[in-house]
């Protein structure tokens, strides 16, 4: 057992004396400079490096097969030693590299840069004209625009003044249709139509307001044609009432100088004026007795007896419209052709005398009626003198 | 970028003949007392060169170099202390190397800061030129339009 044993730990001594040869005769571990200088050495800028400076990678690749041998020598500390300065000029060299490349960017953004700008000016140049000719046709745009925006303008206010003017022409013949009418109304109302021509006066009058509405409505061509029948109707009305209003008007100045002619002839001494009417006719009758103007059965102006007629004559001067009828009367002693023909001669004897007094012969009228009309009873001497008598007779209406 | 590069040549000469005169000096005085002041002022200046370094490495490029450099020069201020004066030099040599590579980083660095400041400037450039170019095609499409309308 003790044999064993013993055995059995000489063959560990013996295992443990190996290990501790094989130990001290193998290459140590590699240094971690070195380590480092290899993965440097690796750098894929290391050939740029040794263009620029090769005297310094020369000696950094020196350095490293100095490291490595001394390494494998174990002599670990003067690997230790070339790998670090390896390193040294190694990453030395890397640096002059690495200025070499910035300056060779440097150069060749300057080149770039100095390109750029070249452009940039060109293209700034550009940009101005075109942004000059971008304004310029934008200005001319706008000026278009203006231009078409103006002339529609324009047009459309000549449009509206065209319309405006056709709107006032229209207007002002409305109106003046309108002014028509009122003057054709107006010259109805002159004659009395609404009296003498009731129904067309009365549409004249609705035709009239019909229109004066329809100007202030704006209506003006029915305005127009509303004013146009007024004015028809007014006229119509006015022709209408023209007779009648005449006739009135004549009359009425007909019974005004009749009154005044028969104040004027009452005032005459030794005249009893009578007033009568013979049909549509009125007369005023100023009868002159035989005796004062005629000697019996005389038919000649007696000298002397004639003065009655001056004031009758007179009469029918300033009278001068009324037609005048000189009728000769008799009583009814004696045969009728004579009396007729006394009553004639008289009457134109007393005709004769006025004219000879001024009397317009065309106005006068002479008869004789005999012993026709007589104003009193012929069986007395008085009712004879006074039947034996000349009348001047005033007609009017 | 001449100016720049004229000082690190002279500050690289400078702290060159710095060392290779300290060395020649402490070799010249093997093992003596001043040997270890000398190492010193060199170990001192590489640190001021450090700090000028950090400060000019306004875009922290070299940062982690800065760091392995302090580290390397408080190593050497150590073996100094030991009085291995020979791993001190072996150390400061290759902080020199360091620091010129530094250098040169960060002069990679302000490099590569401007071209990408070109580079952005270049965008900016193309950018615009793109949108003039896209005002003048419409610009160009109002013109024909306005043509178009006014005929």
């Amino acid at each position: 057992m003790s044999r064993a044993v013993a055995s059995s730990l000489l063959a560990k001594l013996l295992g443990v004396a190996a290990l501790v040869g094989a130990i001290g005769c193998a290459t140590p571990p590699k240094p971690p400079e070195l380590d480092a200088f290899e993965k440097l050495r690796n750098d894929p800028g290391v050939p740029a490096a040794q263009k620029k400076a090769p005297d310094l990678v020369k000696g950094a690749d020196r350095l490293l097969k100095q490291s490595r041998e001394d390494w494998q020598g174990n002599d670990l500390k003067e690997s230790r030693s070339a790998a670090l300065l390896g390193q040294i000029k190694l990453k030395h060299a890397l640096a002059l590299a690495d200025q070499d490349e910035a300056k060779r960017r440097v150069a060749e953004a300057d080149e770039k840069l100095d390109e750029a700008e070249e452009e940039e000016k060109r293209l700034q140049k550009d940009m101005v004209a075109l942004n000059e000719q971008v304004a310029l046709l934008k200005r001319l745009t706008a000026a278009d625009a203006d231009k078409q925006r103006l002339a529609q303008e324009l047009q459309a206010q000549q449009q509206r003044a065209t319309e405006q003017a056709a709107v006032e022409k229209a207007k002002d013949a409305a109106q003046e249709k309108v002014s028509e009418a009122e003057r054709a109304i107006q010259a109805a109302d002159n004659v009395k139509a609404s009296e003498f021509a009731k129904v067309p006066y009365s549409s004249a009058k609705d035709n009239l307001t019909r229109a004066q509405q329809e100007v202030a409505q704006g209506n003006f061509k029915a305005a127009e044609t509303s004013a146009a029948m007024a004015r028809t109707k007014a006229v119509e009305a006015a022709a209408a009432a023209k007779a009648p209003f005449e006739a009135e008007a004549q009359s009425a100045e007909s019974k005004q100088r009749a009154e005044s002619l028969m104040r004027d002839a009452a005032a005459i001494p030794g005249i009893v004026v009578k007033r009568d009417q013979r049909g549509t006719l009125q007369r005023i009758v100023l009868p002159v007795g035989a005796d004062s103007l005629f000697n019996r059965r005389e038919t000649m102006v007696a000298p002397g007896k004639d003065a009655i007629l001056d004031p009758i004559a007179a009469l029918m001067k300033k009278y001068a419209t009324f037609p005048v009828q000189v009728v000769g009367y008799t009583d009814t002693r004696g045969r009728a052709g004579e009396l007729l023909a006394l009553s004639l001669a008289r009457a134109q004897a007393v005709f004769s005398a006025l004219v000879t007094r001024g009397a317009d012969p065309k106005r006068l009228v002479v008869s004789g009626q005999g012993g026709a009309e007589p104003v009193s009873d012929n069986r007395t001497s008085p009712g004879r003198t006074a039947n034996n008598r000349v009348e001047i007779i005033f007609l009017y209406q | 970028m001449t100016y720049q590069n004229t000082s690190g040549i002279a500050m690289r000469v400078l702290v060159t003949g710095s060392l290779t005169l300290g060395i020649v000096c402490a070799r010249a005085s093997v093992a003596t007392a001043g040997e270890a002041d000398d190492l010193q002022r060199m170990i001192d200046q590489e640190r001021s060169s450090t700090n000028d370094l950090e400060r000019l490495d306004e875009r922290r490029a070299a940062q982690e170099e800065v760091t392995i450099m302090r580290v390397w020069l408080d190593e050497a201020w150590r073996q100094r202390s030991e009085q291995n004066y020979d791993e001190v030099r072996e150390v400061l040599q290759r902080c020199d190397a360091q620091a010129e590579m530094i250098r040169q980083k960060i002069l990679a660095a302000k490099a590569s800061a401007q071209a990408a400041e070109k580079e952005a400037g270049v965008k900016v450039a193309r950018s615009k030129i793109e949108k003039l170019k896209q005002q003048i095609q419409q610009a160009t499409i109002e013109k024909a339009r306005l043509e178009a309308r006014g005929k």
